[in-house]
């Protein structure tokens, strides 16, 4: 039995995000739409080895074969990533349902549109991957950063700081 | 059942070659596995690389080339019914249908593949290496569903980041149309327009051609039209008010549109319409 996973832990304006699998991170900043995340799985190496263009990936029959899962062997090694976060960014944290059905376009742009209500954007995401065909279950969390959330400095660090 | 050629020459079916290996080479000398005897074909002349379901043509820098569906290659990843020509010669791909059809009934099974368990596609191998990559266990992803990552509760705005979660275990099971929203197809193929009634706007038409059409005014009050295959729907985006449609005060919920309705947003009246 196995499963993937992304996770995100947003602290001192960064975001740190550990993922296994297919699952995916991706960022909504400004204009940009960008996968932050990069799948473990053979489509993805077989795009890195230049074997298949990303546009021919989108026809593979190898899509769910993930070369690292979670519940397969005793531990394993997440992927961590660190990304500077800035106020305005949203996050969008899913399964390979999401991804799979619908381009990497489409959610950009309904992230892009429908970012004033994030409630609405994560049921519109869904949906669109069940109108799609819905092959696959389909998990979307949405993360907004509104503010800035640097951690507060202690009086240790502050006067570490001073005395250099 | 695994993908198969046909290799025919003037429309007359020779065999069939069912694609088992890793590496099926094709060529005029006899140590290919498909030998074709003609001089237009090299002796070693293409190599068709097979991991799991997908298959990958490529030609082997032959004399007189390869041709798929008339277009010459170099190399290829070969999709159903594809012809790839060697000079007389035609070789037609048909994938393999039995885990596309059984696709759509299950989820799309996650699995797992060991590291090193699929043999590399660059690594020249030898020809008769067969590609048997050992499977993991399999299971539908439930994803993050269960154990979520995030502390999502998060709506009050003293937090500094916002997170919302939508997740669906039980797919309905649509039409299937692969990829791309922002079909022509959607909505039954038809074509909805909004024309603008009051306002200083009034007698504008805009079509509404996008999965996602939004109305109204940034801050203010907006709305936004989603284009699905059963048909075209009002969902309410942002603002203290929330759309009426045919004088009737909408909720939060998403909305079914008819032909001709009315729909009044931030004091402008709009109708709703199909295109014949």
């Amino acid at each position: 039995m196995g499963t993937t996973l992304v996770a995100g832990l947003f602290y001192d304006n960064k975001v740190m995000l550990a993922h296994i699998g297919d699952s995916r991170a991706y960022r909504l900043r400004g204009e940009a739409f960008e996968q932050l995340t990069r799948d473990h799985s053979l489509l993805q190496e077989q795009i890195d080895s230049g074997m298949i263009t990303p546009e021919q990936a989108k026809f593979s029959q190898n899509k769910n074969l993930v070369t690292r899962a979670l519940g397969i062997d005793p531990t394993v090694e997440p992927e961590l990533t660190c990304f500077e976060a800035q106020p305005g960014d949203v996050y969008l944290l899913c399964s390979d349902g999401l991804n799979d059905m619908v381009s990497d376009e489409d959610i950009g742009m309904t992230l892009q549109t429908l970012s004033a209500n994030l409630r609405l954007a994560a049921q519109q995401l869904v949906q669109m991957a069940n109108d799609n065909g819905g092959r696959d279950n389909v998990s979307v969390i949405l993360v907004r950063v509104v503010r800035d959330y640097a951690a507060p400095k202690g009086w240790l660090s502050r006067l570490f700081s001073w005395l250099k | 059942m695994p993908a198969k050629l046909i290799l025919s020459m003037d429309g007359l079916v020779l065999k069939e070659i069912a694609l088992t290996k890793e590496r099926t080479t094709i060529g005029r000398k006899p140590h290919n596995d498909i030998q074709i005897d003609n001089l237009a074909v090299s002796g070693e002349h293409a190599v068709i690389v097979t991991i799991l379901n997908d298959s990958f043509l490529e030609d082997l820098g032959s004399t007189n080339g390869t041709l798929v569906n008339g277009q010459p290659i170099k190399k290829h990843f070969l999709q159903n019914n594809d012809v790839v020509e060697l000079g007389k010669y035609k070789l037609k791909y048909v994938g393999d249908q039995s885990s596309k059809s059984a696709a759509p009934q299950d989820f799309e099974k996650t699995m797992v593949l060991r590291p090193g368990a699929v043999p590399k596609a660059d690594a020249p191998k030898p020809a008769t290496s067969q590609a048997v990559p050992t499977m993991g266990t399999s299971q539908p992803t439930p994803a993050m569903g269960a154990s979520q990552p995030l502390h999502t509760a998060a709506t009050s705005s003293s937090q500094p980041v916002r997170s919302v979660s939508a997740s669906q275990g039980v797919p309905t099971m649509g039409a299937s149309q692969p990829l791309s929203a922002s079909q022509p197809l959607a909505a039954g193929g038809k074509v909805a327009a909004i024309q603008i009634l009051s306002g200083s706007n009034a007698g504008k038409e805009m079509e509404i051609t996008k999965a996602l059409t939004t109305l109204g005014k940034p801050g203010v009050q907006v709305a936004v039209i989603t284009k699905r295959p059963q048909g075209f729907f009002i969902t309410h985006v942002e603002g203290a008010n929330f759309p009426i449609l045919n004088g009737r005060l909408l909720d939060a919920q998403a909305h079914p549109l008819n032909d001709h309705d009315i729909v009044e947003l931030a004091g402008v009246k709009m109708e709703f319409f199909y295109k014949t």
